[in-house]
């Protein structure tokens, strides 16, 4: 194959990469480089429910998920600190699709402790089931369509709508960190969102407007947009 | 003075012997000794499920559980492999209670792939159960006042005989194992099979595949041995 038609494929590949995240099995690392995380709201939260998670170092590299055997899973909110709360709107949507439909999980204007559980069932329906911080049972959407082996989530507000993934934000910002439960909270993730400001611009990188639990789920693993990531999924192991 | 002690020792280990005590230690253990798992069909099932699970080797000492920062846990029934499945409800009740109320999770009526969704809540403290079918359908809503968030064990109850075993091996007759627990591997790190014998072992098959669930969201809690070095252990820092 000679060098032209190699570069050729090489800078598809990354194109490719650019509009659909590929993910592998492996265990996710920690995110590099770690995201600043202003305001020390986000901290001051953790630290208040007796987690160990310091937001600036423990960020892990997780922006796509995976439903495990039993094909249930649950979202908490567990903490928001945005004017916005009312109008939060959280969901999953296929992390491979170009231009993925949006597949809403729960309402931000029920506040804390409110939670929605997501049952993955053959023949890629997802069922939402919605619950108030109460545990009363609010609302019930099944969506086909979706894609349980890989998944995002988004965060939407009327500035404009986010994405766990960072190459589908504004200028590939990331818009949620993930962080891994410890202690009684191991095997669980905090998503941690900053949402846009007005007219779409930025966040305040205060990763604390719309913070929750998401439980029994897989992490996979995101693989670099680069031409090193391309060549990783096909070396053998 | 020093029979006093004896007699509050003794004491001590009658109170150990029908109420498990718990530390708060996040660790836990194998289970010692390990439980002889006969049949082949679970491990068989846990195969087929893609788990790397070894039932004779893998059993954690994990008979009593608390709840995690989500306030919330999710208990799938994956299979049940019994006559008297049709019988035989679960639900949980306070490990530290001698004589425990027992609430109940899933009736005789659920069968694989029904869940529950556990809701934690205090003022007062209570539990909330949402019931749904396998098609996640909502089936029920009970609330039991009364529960231990932070200390709760698992029951199974024959409706016939009245029946009840517990994961707390120290409430079974002959102090048997009823209930196994192995955590999840893969892309089920972070939850747990809980196993059941739905017969008192000494007159069972031992299969310990009657019941088979997913716990999600909740974290077990170290058993301290019912020994006198254990009620030790508990008083010092």
């Amino acid at each position: 194959m000679n060098r032209q038609l190699r570069a050729i494929i090489a800078a598809a590949s990354v194109v490719v990469l650019g509009s659909a995240a590929l993910v592998s099995n492996a265990n996710a690392g920690p995110r590099v480089p770690q995201v600043p995380v202003l305001g020390g709201g986000l901290q001051a939260f953790f630290n208040s429910i007796g987690e160990s998670i310091n937001v600036n170092t423990d960020q892990q590299d997780l922006s796509v998920f995976q439903h495990s055997a039993s094909g249930n899973a649950l979202l908490t909110i567990k903490y928001q600190s945005s004017p916005n709360v009312p109008t939060q709107l959280v969901g999953i949507y296929n992390a491979s699709a170009a231009i993925p439909p949006l597949f809403f999980v729960i309402q931000g204007s029920l506040g804390p402790l409110a939670f929605s559980s997501m049952s993955f069932k053959p023949g890629n329906f997802l069922t939402v089931n919605r619950f108030d911080a109460n545990g009363n049972f609010i609302s019930t959407t099944t969506f086909g369509g979706i894609d349980p082996t890989n998944f995002g989530f988004y965060l939407a507000v009327p500035f404009g709508t986010r994405f766990s993934q960072d190459y589908r934000n504004p200028g590939g910002l990331p818009h949620m960190l993930v962080y891994a439960g410890t202690g009684q909270n191991a095997g669980e993730f905090f998503l941690c969102w900053d949402e846009p400001s007005t007219g779409g611009a930025a966040g305040d990188q205060d990763f604390d407007d719309c913070v929750l639990v998401l439980e029994s789920v897989s992490p996979l693993a995101t693989v670099p947009a680069t031409i090193g990531g391309v060549k990783s999924l096909y070396r053998d192991k | 003075m020093k029979q006093g002690l004896r007699m509050l020792a003794t004491a001590s280990l009658v109170v150990l012997g029908i109420s498990v005590v718990a530390s708060h230690a996040s660790a836990f253990n194998p289970r010692v000794p390990q439980v002889p798992v006969l049949g082949g069909t679970l491990q068989g099932y846990l195969n087929s499920k893609g788990e790397t699970i070894n039932v004779l080797t893998d059993q954690q000492d994990a008979q009593i559980w608390s709840q995690s920062a989500s306030g919330n846990g999710a208990l799938t029934l994956m299979v049940e492999l019994s006559a008297d499945a049709g019988v035989n409800s679960f639900g949980l009740y306070n490990a530290s209670n001698p004589t425990p109320p027992l609430y109940q999770v899933f009736p005789a009526a659920a069968s694989a792939g029904w869940f529950a969704i556990m809701s934690f809540r205090t003022l007062p403290d209570r539990v909330v159960v949402n019931l749904f079918d396998a098609t996640a359908t909502i089936q029920g809503t009970n609330t039991y006042l009364g529960i231990d968030a932070s200390n709760f064990g698992f029951y199974e109850q024959n409706g016939n005989t009245g029946l009840v075993l517990y994961s707390q091996d120290g409430r079974n007759p002959g102090l048997a194992a009823q209930m196994l627990a192995y955590q999840g591997t893969g892309i089920n790190a972070g939850e747990w099979w809980l196993c059941f014998e739905d017969a008192p072992v000494a007159n069972s098959d031992r299969d310990y595949d009657d019941a088979v669930m997913i716990l999600e969201s909740v974290n077990p809690l170290a058993t301290v041995p019912a020994t006198l070095g254990g009620v030790k252990s508990l008083y010092r820092k």
